[in-house]
Order: structure tokens, then C-alpha cells, then sequence
């Protein structure tokens, strides 16, 4: 039995939508931002279904395209709202629990490549190989930026006065 | 638990909040990319192909209406692939479904805040969908909206047309008005990029939906690529050059088509779009041709062309609007301003010029990465809800300074 082009994507998109669209909402902290990449990178997957029936991991190719769709329109976005002098909307979020919407926040406040190399190894668990794949960077600079985001990371969620004591937002764990 | 993990996001609860829309959405959106691509990229080497399969539109004397499935639906329920805005107020959203083989239409006459039930085309022959990137071996499926109630829907050979929004289809060879020339009351039907399922002028009569098509001699043996009339009623098109390296024919009309002067786009160039102030001044946007229809595209950049002696001699503006080998939407404004719109990137964006395509500047990007134009107008494709494919609105403006958001069925 021969498999089709449209049945690998058919497949690809029944088990790894919902997971990637998770990936891409940690990296972006928007859900609909991420929906938005995840469904580009499939519709460009539909635009050439042999080439991407043939690749060796689909998954990894779509992720890789999502991110890198994501951070384009960002930072289009981010260019377009300064020269228009406004601010965009807010972003979409997919829980209102006070630990993660203060967890989104210090991520923001972190650089591009800390942020995405934080949200991918330690929010959805993609081993240090992944992301470097992903991100299109080497294994040791992925372990760099997660060295030194875990560290910024960890005083953004820290009150200046009182390390011990809650944060307004919740307590929010870091592990290494 | 993993030990990589913070307290403050959960996995399952992201999960629970993701929509997914159909694959069929995402495979409409990829089909119609696919189709809009090719159009811009391979013009000239489908021209030779295409250029001499058309047949007029006059041919046989009985109608026949259609029987068959009747897949309409209630508007709201579906997402459009593409809107063509006829006015302010008018608009036809066009579905496009099952990898193009179902072509619906939907009317709205109040800038989108109803519209009509779909109506599918309907035609006797039969459909194969595409099951390869190229198309290959997929009946060859191109639509026009002609007006609010007016669709043209070409299956290969089989041309079927509806004048009353969708109800009813018949044979376009047997329908339609034969004339010298336009008359005065009907609308001639604008198109780009390489006109759908259009292959001769055509006017519509917007009250009665009745469609003409002229008698005399065409300018070209080719079908049209663009069709657009300025603000004073000159007719200007350019033609499918027929040859893979020939320039563009363009002709002009000051009199609703009985008389055309024609004339020649310059040697090594792909004609884009034509945008025209009067029957004297038009603009005509080329690309450079690349040396190999297969290679790399061309790096010299992109021309645009001024004449203001209806067609005679061209200048060249010395634009600096950069090349691209995607489809390239352009008009001019209602103040006169030219856009060009941009739909390779996501989002897509409209370039302005307002010193006569000398100098563009971007003037707005939004949305999915979609736009189109026709003459006075141009629309971004935009999308709020995010849990259905395709777009649920456009922002359309006449100027690119004021924007105007216009609902898609939804």
C-alpha cells in the first residue's frame, strides 16, 4: 500500500498541530500569533506536499519554519508600531493564572534569542539538540542563552525586597 | 513532571485552548497561493499555452441551465479565499474549495454587514482535483466576477456563466450581447493578473446583469492579463505576450471598445499591471524578464513606464520600487497616488507613490499576506479569529492614507 503526499501531511496535521501551536505559544507568548505561524508553515508544507512527504522529520521542519515566521511578522510588527507610534493589541493568552501571565511577562522582558531558547527547553521540553535546530544556531550557544536566561529570568521573578516572600503574580519556580 | 519545567506554564492548559481548523482550510489557502503564484511568475511561458485555448463567448444559440448538486450554504458558516470589491458598498466574496473544483459566490450590496447565501457554480463536465504540487493532470478551474450578480467560471474548456448571483448558470457561449461597442449604461469589467476566466473585454449591465462583448477585431489574438478603465472611461489592457521573451501588447480605447490603438511594452521586460489617469496618461509596470523561464529571476530592477499621448511613446519614470517575482496588485487612487501591493511577504503591504512612481514608500502592511486591487482600490486580507482558516475581513482604501475595515462572510 503506497502512502499519498496528502495523507502524510493529513497525518502530520492530526498529531502535531496542537503541539507545535504549544511550542510556538511559548516562544511568542501570543496564541494567536502562534496559531497564525503554525498554520503558515503548514500551508506552506500544502504548497509543495512532495517535498515536504520526503523530509526526514516534519515536525522539526515546521517548527522551524513557524518560528521563523513568528519572528518575522514580529519584527515587522515591532517596526511598523514605532514608525505608526502606537501600541498593538494586547497579546492572546492561553491561561489567566497569575503564575503564567507573570512568567509571560519576564519573558518578554528578556533578549529574542534568551526568550526562545528558554521557552523551547524548559516550557515544552525540547532537549538542547532541538533547539538548536529550531533556532538555527549550535548546541553551545543555546546552552549559553539558556545559562544566562535562566539567571535573568530568575530576578525578573524575584521582588527586589524579599526573594522568599510571593511575588504579586504567584510564585514561579525555575529548575534547572 | 520533567525537571525542565516552570510552575507557570502548563502544557495541557495551552493545549485546551487551541483551535484547529479543517486541513481543508489550510489546502484551500495553499491551492490559491499555488494558482496567484504561477499566474505572476510563469505569464509568458502559460501565455503560449493558454493563449490560444479560448473560444468566444457568442457561440451557441440555446441556453441550458445547468443540473446538478447545489452545494449553497448559509454565508456565514464559510470563509471567503477572495473578495472583489466592486464599489463602497458591493462586494462578491468567491469560495474557493475541494482544490478548486467548488467555486461559490457571495453578494453584498452594505460594505459586508449581509451578504447573500453561497452559490456554487455549477457546469456538466467533470472536476479533478490536483493531488500534486504542480497541478498536474487537475482540470484548470479560473473564476471572474463580472458584477455584483454576474460570475464567469471556466472548468478547462467548458465556460458557464450567472447573471443572477449563483442561482442559475448556463453556457456563456450562449449567453451574452454581442455589440460594437459598450454601451453607455453597462460597466466594463476590470481584471488583473491575468484576468481568471476572462479571454475578451467584457461589460456588465450593473441593474440587469446582462453581459456584452464586442464584435470588431481584438487587438491581440491573445487573451488579456489586464483590463482597466480610468476615470474618464478609456479602456486600456495588456495581453498575454504569446511568446515566452516578447513584450506585452497594449491597446487603448477612448470609444467602449469599437476602435483600439495599440502599441508595444519595451523588449526584455514581463508587463505587470497597467493603471490608467485618462485616455492620454497611463502607467505600465514591468519586470525584467529572467535569461533562463526556469532559472533564477532577474536581478535588474523593476520599470515603470509612462505614457501621456494614450499609448504612443513610454518613458520610464525611474522607479525605485524593487523587483519581485511575486503577483503584484496595482491601481491608482482616487487621488491620484499609485499602490502597488505586495503579496509575498506575510503580511502583505501597499507601496505608495505620490510623484509619479518615482518614489514608493510602504504605506501600510496587514494581515495574512494577501491583497488585491482594481482601478480606485486596493484591500489587505486580515484575520481576527483564528480558529477557522482564510480571512474574515479586508482593509480597503482609496488612498492608502484612510483605511476602511470591510467583513468578509463569516
Amino acid at each position: 500500500m503506497t502512502v499519498s503526499d496528502d495523507d502524510v501531511i493529513g497525518d502530520v496535521y492530526a498529531g502535531c498541530f496542537r503541539r507545535l501551536v504549544v511550542q510556538l505559544y511559548a516562544v511568542t507568548g501570543d496564541l494567536g500569533e502562534a496559531q497564525e505561524a503554525v498554520q503558515e508553515a503548514f500551508t506552506r508544507a500544502l504548497a509543495a506536499p512532495r517535498r515536504f512527504a520526503g523530509l526526514d522529520n516534519p515536525e522539526a521542519w515546521l517548527r522551524r519554519v513557524a518560528v521563523n515566521v513568528a519572528r518575522s511578522r514580529h519584527r515587522r510588527r515591532r517596526v511598523l508600531d514605532a514608525l505608526l507610534r502606537r501600541i498593538g493589541p494586547p497579546p492572546v493568552v492561553a491561561d489567566t493564572a497569575p503564575e503564567h501571565l507573570a512568567l509571560l511577562a519576564a519573558l518578554r522582558r528578556l533578549p529574542e534569542g534568551q526568550r526562545h531558547a528558554l521557552a523551547l527547553h524548559y516550557l515544552v521540553d525540547l532537549p538542547v539538540e532541538e533547539v538548536a535546530q529550531t533556532l538555527a544556531v549550535s548546541v553551545g550557544t543555546v546552552k549559553s542563552r539558556l545559562s544566562r536566561g535562566r539567571q535573568a529570568l530568575a530576578l525578573l521573578l524575584t521582588p527586589a525586597d524579599n526573594a522568599d516572600a510571593a511575588t504579586p503574580y504567584g510564585r514561579v519556580d525555575v529548575r534547572s | 513532571m520533567s525537571d525542565r519545567e516552570f510552575s507557570g506554564f502548563d502544557v495541557e492548559t495551552v493545549k485546551d485552548n487551541v483551535s484547529q481548523p479543517p486541513l481543508d482550510d489550510l489546502r484551500a489557502a495553499a491551492h490559491f497561493r499555488r494558482r496567484r503564484r504561477k499566474g505572476g511568475v510563469a505569464l509568458a511561458v502559460v501565455a503560449v499555452l493558454a493563449g490560444v485555448a479560448f473560444a468566444p463567448i457568442d457561440r451557441s444559440p440555446d441556453p441550458l441551465e445547468f443540473a446538478g448538486p447545489d452545494p449553497t450554504g448559509s454565508a456565514s458558516q464559510r470563509r471567503a479565499s477572495e473578495l472583489v470589491v466592486l464599489s463602497d458598498k458591493a462586494a462578491v466574496a468567491v469560495e474557493v474549495a475541494e482544490e478548486g473544483c467548488r467555486i461559490s459566490f457571495a453578494a453584498t450590496i452594505d460594505a459586508g454587514r449581509s451578504w447573500s447565501d453561497w452559490q456554487a457554480a455549477r457546469h456538466s463536465g467533470t472536476c479533478t482535483m490536483s493531488t500534486n504540487a504542480e497541478s498536474l493532470g487537475a482540470t484548470d478551474v479560473r473564476y471572474s466576477v463580472l458584477s455584483e450578480q454576474s460570475y464567469l467560471v471556466r472548468f478547462d474548456d467548458e465556460l458557464v456563466l450567472s447573471t443572477d448571483a449563483g442561482r442559475t448558470w448556463h453556457d456563456a457561449n450562449s449567453t451574452g450581447t454581442a455589440v460594437t461597442a459598450f454601451p453607455k449604461k453597462a460597466r466594463p469589467v476590470p481584471c488583473q493578473q491575468g484576468c481568471g476566466a476572462i479571454n475578451q473585454p467584457l461589460a456588465v449591465d450593473p441593474t440587469s446583469g446582462r453581459v456584452f462583448r464586442l464584435t470588431g477585431q481584438p487587438p491581440s489574438p491573445y487573451p488579456p492579463y489586464n483590463i482597466y478603465e480610468s476615470p474618464d472611461g478609456a479602456l486600456w489592457i495588456t495581453y498575454w505576450p504569446g511568446e515566452y521573451g516578447r513584450p506585452s501588447v497594449l491597446a487603448r480605447s477612448v470609444d467602449r471598445g469599437a476602435t483600439w490603438q495599440t502599441s508595444q511594452a519595451p523588449e526584455g521586460t514581463t508587463s505587470i499591471g497597467v493603471a490608467a489617469v485618462s485616455g492620454q496618461e497611463a502607467y505600465l509596470l514591468t519586470e525584467p524578464l529572467p535569461a533562463d523561464p526556469n532559472g533564477p529571476r532577474a536581478t535588474a530592477p523593476s520599470r515603470l513606464l509612462r505614457t501621456i499621448n494614450g499609448g504612443q511613446s513610454w518613458t520610464d519614470v525611474g522607479t525605485d520600487l524593487p523587483t519581485t517575482d511575486g503577483v503584484r496588485p496595482f491601481t491608482i487612487g482616487a487621488d491620484g497616488s499609485l499602490m502597488v501591493l505586495h503579496t509575498d511577504a506575510t503580511p502583505a503591504f501597499v507601496m505608495i507613490s505620490r510623484d509619479g512612481g518615482r518614489h514608493f514608500t510602504k504605506a501600510r502592511e496587514y494581515g495574512d499576506g494577501r491583497a488585491d486591487a482594481n482601478p480606485g482600490r486596493a484591500w489587505l486580507y486580515g484575520r481576527d479569529d483564528q480558529s477557522v482558516g482564510g480571512a474574515d475581513h479586508v482593509q480597503l482604501t482609496t488612498d492608502g492614507s484612510s483605511w476602511t475595515r470591510f467583513p468578509l462572510p463569516h
